[in-house]
């Protein structure tokens, strides 16, 4: 009965589509933005970026994944025919984003970068970082209210045509404009490309992954971190990451002295697993002098199964990632948590397919828990940290259009004005309180980013 | 429930009947005499197909075909129920799909021989050589027993020409850098016959768009830009042959070689440079036909064909991702079919149809791959005429595919597609209800292919499903002038559907994933005040959803497909009898498509767009010279089907054609 209610509704349609010649498609609507949670020493909350690779979608949750806005903003409206208003290749900075305003990098083939309001969900600036080819920017850290950084893994193949237009570099941008104002470059061989992704801001400079790809990306170099000035444009120093290629997960630890490196190792490479791991890097005090070393995590070989790019620490001691699964081999993506001292990797979850899974994201001390998206469920998965890293929960986020999640990030409320707001947290075992001391309140503007990114 | 079921059949009933009495006071229609000379009544009667007259089918004449610049897209674009993809002008890929199917459902041949598929490398049919084309049947619900694949797309039908004494030669200016030369004869005679002609075509297609830069928020980077690297340089040699062999024998023979040469031009945000590809498809068929009773109560029809294609990408900067600086499609088919038509009764006809295939897809570049298939069909067609009203048709087959990367097993895919249909009438007025259960099994390429940005997946299952449509037919010569009315509604419903996803490493795999349903009606209405002038709008409503169970997006309406299209079409054609101005045709056409969802969360858009089109043509010298002009797009409206692939403003063509005699 209920079938045969729908053919007639259907027929019924089709007489009132050739009647009134009115067939027209209604896109989804974004609905009304929710009211924004208060601010935490996290931040006021999670951006969480869905989509389905053709189209995307962003939901706002407070930093306990409550949801607060199912679709504040998305890729709905008319296309001119050379774009969308937002492809389905959108991911969000490492780091925090300021002033209620979320930053969405477009990554292909648009090469934007996007800011919308948190509050009315509406796009208040927009700047193009392709200068003219496909650009492909991974990663966007502010360093001032007029600086920030873009870094782009493309290199261009005809440059010359119009400034800044090499590719495979880090644009300086003017984010109150928005426009470009310079470049850092870095040397090739030729045949490998230094192919820079994400980046996280730390005391003293912009740390960025170099993926170090050919141009076919079928081979690759060791990766290597290299630290960027924020004044000037130079590098600072650089590491190489022996052993270890294909890095593409950054995280920086509570105590914003250690990094995380998560390495997925070259899929062409008939031994993807012999280069990839998660690299544990610790910073110097004077972080403009380099690390002398690096120490690896073997996750992919303990899971037989590369690693993935979403990592977040826990707590300074463990790490919650995941690693791919393969779609002709039968294995599935796994949630990982990795504990540095002793080196033991624990499978948490998993999914019943591959590259389901994409992003990970820890919100302690603020909570005691880390979101996973999970394609396969259309939902955050919730693990808690003090319950012995169990899967609690999961929470859909956009319901209104039915993305999946696919890449989580942090937004904060305004900070001008309010240096309250870094203040040190109340759990005594909060690594943040070191950071209260700083007299700078630009700096602890963006201390506060990296210390609320460290949760990621 | 069953009220409204009633309105339903009432409706139907009534306009049926109502529209009987319209045509009262009628006369018989005529139609198409032996050598195609329009006379009253058969215009608006439209051509009759010569595979299945049962089915929903709209034909296509040669005199349709011969606009200068027209595209196989364009002219299927003006087909109710078919759904055309283009990416571009002259040369761009384009696919087209029926009542909702997918294009890969859709087959196409020509001269019997399917152009679009695995071997071909891509369901493109801006690869179709229109020039010495006869016409084009397409069947809308359920594809003939001619056809190797009973997809739920139905199947489109290019039938060459028949070899005639004569000779000809012609050019073709236009727009955007396009400009092509043309050369045939052939010597015939109730014997024999042979037709051989070359043809070269090429197109700058350096047109210009609206570059919003990636930012749609931000208008004020927007700026017009010329496509580049969308240049495109198409080759094709025919011929065509028929041969009688002593009584009731005839040999047809068909070769074409089509060689394209082209840039990859890319998204039209970041367009390619240097990337090419060079494509050649080599098509052999000899035919059979021959005479097993008197009387006309049997033929047999041996058909053996051979396609080859090729294409070589060549992208020495690495813009299409392919993995390397070059790569390979190499594929082939060879095939062998026996049909024959016996009338067992005068009202029973059977077809029985065996069919043996061999295809293999060859890959190297990025990696190295070879896929075979082995296909075997035996089935049959049959047409009862129960009573000189009532007739039933039907379609039963059994199919094997035998499909491997190594050696291809005899028969691991056992699918047996089949179709039943009812008749009440003749062609001219008649009420058709057809049933049918059709398989595809997913193409080489779906299963092992390897493209720029598509990897297959040797898992997947064949698509199965079912098609019903209920078709009214109307036609009479009235006082006012000769009418003609069809509408049918459809219903499909498709399970395991190739779909594609997108992997984290940013390639797209297929997968089959649920179930899909679409219900939709065609209607087509022509009309002739006068013997010159004819009138005809063809319109297509569709609602094709998305009912896989536990689909997780709001949106069930599946993206690129128009939930109407209408074209209202106008065609003038007089014959003068006069030395210097000795036939004219003129057709003005709109081609409207109401906007249509390009993502399956329907977020993003197409707005409705629409296309005016005029074509002149007119011949002197007692139709032995004619000039033909056409201007698509007239309004300069903006237009495209996929998102990143602009579609030409107004586009102006012009060409001049000489036969003798």
């Amino acid at each position: 009965m209920k079938r045969l209610g729908h053919t007639v509704r259907n027929l019924v349609w089709l007489f009132t589509c050739f009647g009134s010649l009115s067939c027209d498609v209604e896109p989804t609507s974004q609905g009304d933005p929710g009211k924004l949670p208060p601010q935490t020493q996290c931040g006021r909350g999670l951006v969480v970026i869905n989509s389905d690779f053709a189209s995307t979608s962003v939901s706002l949750t407070d930093i306990d994944a409550n949801v607060v806005t199912e679709t504040l903003f998305s890729s709905s409206g008319v296309s001119t025919g050379v774009g969308t208003p937002l492809s389905g290749d959108v991911v969000l900075p490492s780091g925090m984003m300021s002033n209620d305003e979320i930053v969405l990098i477009d990554r292909f083939p648009n090469s934007t970068i996007t800011w919308v309001s948190a509050e009315t969900g509406k796009a208040i600036k927009q700047l193009s970082v392709s200068t003219g080819f496909a650009s492909n920017p991974q990663d966007y850290a502010e360093i001032s209210p007029t600086r920030a950084y873009v870094s782009r893994l493309e290199k261009n193949q005809r440059p010359g045509k119009q400034k800044y237009d090499s590719g495979s570099d880090v644009l300086v941008i003017d984010p109150s404009v928005p426009t470009i104002v310079d470049q850092i470059t870095f040397e090739d061989d030729g045949q490998y490309l230094p192919r820079p992704a994400r980046m996280i801001r730390v005391e003293g400079g912009v740390l960025l992954l170099l993926q170090r790809f050919d141009l076919s990306f079928s081979k690759a170099l060791d990766s290597a971190i290299v630290l960027l000035s924020e004044k000037e444009t130079k590098v600072l120093w650089s590491l190489e990451l022996t052993g270890l290629a294909n890095c593409t997960g950054l995280a920086l630890a509570p105590q914003n002295k250690r990094i995380a490196v998560a390495c997925t190792g070259v899929f062409a490479e008939d031994n993807q697993l012999a280069r990839s791991g998660i690299a544990i890097v610790n910073l110097n005090e004077d972080s403009s002098v380099p690390p002398p070393q690096f120490m690896t995590l073997d996750v992919a070989k303990t899971l037989k199964q590369p690693v993935g790019p979403g990592l977040s620490f826990a707590d300074e001691n463990n790490l919650v990632g995941f690693v791919f699964g393969d779609q002709d081999g039968g294995s599935n993506d796994k949630i990982y948590r990795a504990e540095i001292s002793t080196q033991k990797t624990t499978e948490l979850s998993h999914v019943s397919s591959a590259f389901k899974i994409w992003d990970v994201r820890c919100t302690t001390p603020c909570s005691t828990l880390c979101m996973v998206t999970n394609a396969e469920k259309n939902a955050l998965q919730l693990i808690d940290t003090e319950n012995n890293y169990k899967v609690v929960r999961t929470v859909e986020v956009d319901t209104n259009t039915g993305l999946a999640p696919r890449v989580l990030g942090v937004f904060l409320d305004e900070i001008k004005g309010k240096p309250a707001l870094i203040s040190a947290p109340s759990s005594p075992q909060h690594p943040a309180k070191r950071t209260t001391s700083r007299a700078n309140a630009s700096f602890l503007q963006h201390r506060l980013f990296d210390l609320c990114h460290s949760w990621e | 429930m069953k009220v409204r079921a009633r309105y339903v059949l009432g409706l139907t009933a009534f306009v049926f009947f109502s529209d009987c009495l319209v045509f009262a006071q009628e006369k018989s229609p005529t139609t198409d005499d032996s050598l195609g000379v329009t006379i009253e009544g058969s215009r608006v009667l439209g051509r009759t197909p010569s595979r299945e007259n049962t089915a929903a089918t709209t034909v296509i004449g040669k005199d349709r075909l011969q606009s200068p610049g027209l595209t196989g897209a364009e002219v299927l674009r003006t087909v109710p129920g078919v759904f055309v993809t283009d990416a571009g002008a002259a040369g761009g890929v384009s696919t087209a799909s029926i009542r909702g199917a997918t294009a890969a459902q859709t087959p196409i041949y020509l001269g019997g021989v399917r152009i679009n598929d695995d071997v071909g490398g891509t369901a493109d049919i801006s690869t179709i050589p229109l020039w010495l084309v006869d016409r084009i049947e397409i069947y809308r619900g359920h594809a003939p027993i001619q056809a190797d694949r009973l997809g739920i797309g139905g199947a489109i039908f290019l039938d060459p020409q028949v070899p005639t004494t004569k000779i000809g030669l012609g050019g073709q200016l236009g727009s955007f850098g396009n400009r092509a030369a043309w050369l045939f004869g052939g010597v015939a005679d109730h014997q024999m016959g042979i037709l051989v002609g070359m043809r070269q075509e090429h197109s700058d297609n350096d047109y210009s768009f609206t570059n919003d830069n990636g930012t749609a928020f931000n208008p004020t980077d927007d700026r017009k830009e010329s496509r580049k690297n969308a240049d495109s340089t198409t080759s094709d040699i025919w011929m065509l042959g028929r041969q009688k062999i002593g009584e009731g024998t005839q040999i047809r023979l068909l070769v074409n070689h089509t060689e394209r040469d082209q840039g990859v031009p890319g998204l039209a945000l970041t367009p390619s440079i240097a990337a090419r590809v060079n494509q050649r498809r080599e098509i052999a068929a000899v035919t059979a036909v021959s005479e097993c009773a008197k009387n006309n109560s049997c033929e047999i029809e041996s058909t053996t064909s051979a396609l080859f294609s090729h294409s070589n990408y060549s992208d020495p900067e690495q813009e299409l991702h392919l993995g390397s600086s070059t790569a390979h499609y190499d594929g082939q088919r060879v095939e062998q079919s026996l049909m024959a038509r016996v009338l067992i009764s005068p009202t029973f006809t059977l077809a029985p149809v065996f069919r043996l295939a061999h295809e293999s897809l060859q890959i190297s570049g990025p990696t190295e791959l070879r896929a075979l298939r082995e296909f075997a069909r035996m089935g049959s067609s049959f047409r009862w005429q129960l009573t000189p009203l009532w007739s039933v048709h039907g379609l039963f087959t059994g199919e094997c595919n035998g499909t491997s990367k190594a050696t291809a097993s005899s028969c691991d895919q056992p699918i047996a597609p089949m179709h039943v249909g009812v008749q009440m009438g003749q062609t001219n007025r008649r009420v058709v209800l057809n049933i049918g259960r059709y398989a595809r099994i997913p193409t080489l390429g779906e299963l092992y292919g390897i493209s720029s940005s598509t990897r297959g997946r040797d898992t997947l299952e064949p698509e199965r499903g079912i098609t019903a449509d209920l078709g009214i037919t109307n036609s009479a010569i009235t006082k006012i002038g000769p009418l003609y009315a069809e509408i049918f509604l459809f219903s499909q419903w498709v399970e395991n559907l190739v779909s594609y996803e997108r992997s984290s490493l940013g390639y797209f795999r297929p997968y089959n994933v649920g179930s899909t349903r679409t219900i939709g009606a065609e209607a087509t209405t022509r009309y002739s005040p006068a013997q010159w002038l004819l009138f005809e709008v063809t319109a297509t409503a569709v609602d094709p959803r998305d009912t896989t169970q536990g689909r997780r997006l709001a949106n069930d309406i599946l993206p690129f497909r128009s939930r109407l299209s209408a074209i209202p079409r106008v065609e003038v054609k007089h014959r003068w009898a006069n030395r210097w101005f000795y036939e004219t045709r003129a057709e003005v056409r709109y081609v409207y498509q109401s906007n249509r969802f390009v993502d399956p969360a329907g977020l993003v858009t197409i707005p409705s767009q629409g296309s005016l089109d005029i074509e002149l043509a007119s011949s002197t010298l007692s139709g032995h010279a004619t000039f033909r002009a056409r201007v698509q797009n007239m309004l300069d409206q903006s237009r495209f089907d996929a998102i990143g692939y602009p579609l030409p403003g107004r586009m102006i063509f012009g060409s001049m054609e000489a036969t003798f005699p």
